[in-house]
């Protein structure tokens, strides 16, 4: 045969690189491999999925308990005030009317 | 298929294996997406392709052989001549990853240059120009051979 001529060159390389098959034992390899291969990245996802919803839950939870915080850190900061500024409207009102009263007494 | 284009391809027998059942492995994990006997035939040879190509790049495992290391054909060649195939697969194996997986392709799945562009993701004019390379490169080096053999 002679390999310089293209359709000879081609036909033994469709010879040379006919399809062969894998050994006998790589299929019954191949199936049993799954098992193993499949159930630890399965239980693994599942575990690295709790771990990540945890991450999620605990800084979320975290969040929502400080905002409540910082909320009634400012109702008492508001009531806090608003009593400030009763007092002082009471102590003036005494005032005058002991300024009042003192006026009247002098006359 | 994906065995033999895999074995073809690295010339490892071990590898070809894993290959095959990381292809097999995927395919069980997609096959969902593939509703016809076509499209998963078209998806594991693009995916053994691209397998095939990785796991080269992994083990660097381009074999560079010698002339020297590759016994030459018998004088009178008959049309089933196991020593020519096993040179021609020699050379085939000498080849750069990208032609190599192109020739595999070719003359293994008999696929034509627009579905090697397809499988390997490339243009089909650098199909067409590593085929053509690469049987130049492989008829040079067969008459280099038939040379040496008859000197």
């Amino acid at each position: 045969m002679n390999i310089d001529d293209d359709a000879n060159l081609e036909r033994s390389l469709r010879q040379a690189l006919a399809r062969i098959e894998p050994g006998r034992d790589f299929s019954a390899i191949s199936y049993s491999r799954p098992r193993v291969i499949f159930w630890p990245p399965s239980r693994t996802m599942l575990a690295l999925a709790a771990g990540l919803v945890l991450l999620l839950l605990v800084p979320i939870g975290m969040l929502q308990y400080q905002a409540r915080q910082r909320r009634g850190e400012q109702a008492r900061e508001q009531l806090v005030t608003a009593l400030r500024i009763t007092e002082s409207k009471l102590q003036k009102t005494r005032q005058m009317v002991v300024r009042e009263l003192n006026r009247r007494n002098t006359l | 298929m994906v065995f033999s284009l895999a074995y073809h391809f690295l010339q490892d027998r071990a590898l070809a294996e894993d290959v095959t059942q990381e292809v097999f492995l995927q395919l069980f994990r997609e096959q969902e997406g593939l509703a016809t006997d076509q499209h998963v035939r078209y998806w594991l040879r693009k995916v053994a392709s691209h397998r095939c190509i990785d796991a080269a790049r992994r083990r660097k495992i381009r074999p560079r052989l010698a002339l020297d290391e590759i016994r030459e054909p018998a004088a009178r060649e008959s049309f089933h001549d196991p020593m020519l195939n096993e040179t021609l697969r020699k050379l085939v194996a000498t080849l750069p990853e990208a032609p190599r997986m192109i020739m595999v392709l070719r003359y293994q799945e008999d696929m034509d240059p627009t579905e090697i562009a397809d499988a390997v993701g490339m243009p089909v004019a650098t199909v067409k120009s590593h085929l053509h390379r690469s049987l130049t490169m492989l008829r040079e080096k067969m008459q280099r051979l038939k040379k040496e053999s008859v000197r």
